[in-house]
């Protein structure tokens, strides 16, 4: 996910005014909790991204400890798995997959700027739809499956349900 | 889609549940959650899936944090929020 809020992105954690300002809240809250230390769990890869690539734990009060918590199907898609799903569809291959995946950039583009150029690119809510959409065409149709386990075991419930001989699936999983 | 949403069971037919979500109704397939459901279970959907069974201790306070993300929402650019309200409106049964 990205900071929408030009200000916020022009930011980029270098006002060092602003930063002690936080740093010295942040230090008076965790006092004020009282324990040693505080763990907190983060619940995007984009969060541990934001943290690694602005050294922000060195910045962090010494009793604050951030843990990495579960990514979202989004954060945890490697670049090379994009770079598959962009490759079959600009091959003229159909690929139905969840919205927040099309538009992650692969090397050269992301699937939304595949479907853009022509590509067919299907978004789904569930892979329950993806397989819904497989049976009323005639041509293959490949899921692009991306997540951990709460989304793998979903592709796992209609890969066992005996989905149709055109539906495929691309596994990031 | 980064978080799952809690809702509440209203009817069950098979391994398909009809769950209401702040008043958004939709179907929720029960092929993969821990326990069985019935209707007033509350359960914790992810893209179209039940994961999880709320244990009914949890039921209160996993509402409440959901509802003061959900109000944020109202206020400011919630990235967080945002992604519960469409994890709330995808694929509800108006739209599908």
């Amino acid at each position: 996910m990205i900071a929408r809020d030009p200000s916020v992105a022009e930011l980029k954690f270098r006002n060092r005014e602003s930063a002690r300002g936080l740093t010295g809240a942040l230090a008076r809250v965790v006092d004020e909790v009282g324990r040693d230390p505080v763990s907190i769990m983060h619940v995007c890869g984009s969060h541990e991204q934001a943290i690694a690539r602005f050294g922000l734990r060195a910045t962090l009060p010494r009793k604050l400890q951030v843990i990495m918590g579960p990514g979202c199907p989004v954060c945890i898609t490697d670049v090379p798995e994009v770079d598959e799903g962009v490759a079959l569809a600009r091959q003229g291959v159909r690929i139905a997959t969840y919205g927040d995946m099309v538009r992650v950039p692969g090397t050269v583009m992301s699937l939304a700027d595949a479907h853009a150029q022509g590509a067919r690119v299907d978004v789904v809510y569930s892979v329950a739809q993806a397989v819904e959409l497989a049976r009323q065409i005639d041509e293959p149709l490949v899921f692009f499956a991306t997540g951990f386990e709460t989304t793998a075991v979903a592709t796992a419930a209609v890969v066992l349900r005996d989905p149709p001989a055109n539906f495929f699936v691309l596994s990031a999983h | 889609m980064c978080l799952g949403v809690p809702g509440k069971v209203v009817a069950v037919d098979g391994l398909m549940a009809t769950v209401d979500f702040w008043g958004v109704r939709k179907q929720v397939r029960l092929e993969v959650v821990d326990e069985p459901v019935q209707p007033g279970d509350y359960i914790l959907n992810h893209v179209g899936y039940a994961i999880r069974r709320i244990p009914d201790g949890e039921i209160d306070a996993t509402l409440a944090l959901y509802e003061e993300l959900l109000q944020r929402a109202a206020s400011e650019d919630d990235l967080m929020a945002s992604d519960i309200r469409s994890e709330i409106q995808g694929a509800a049964d108006d739209r599908s």
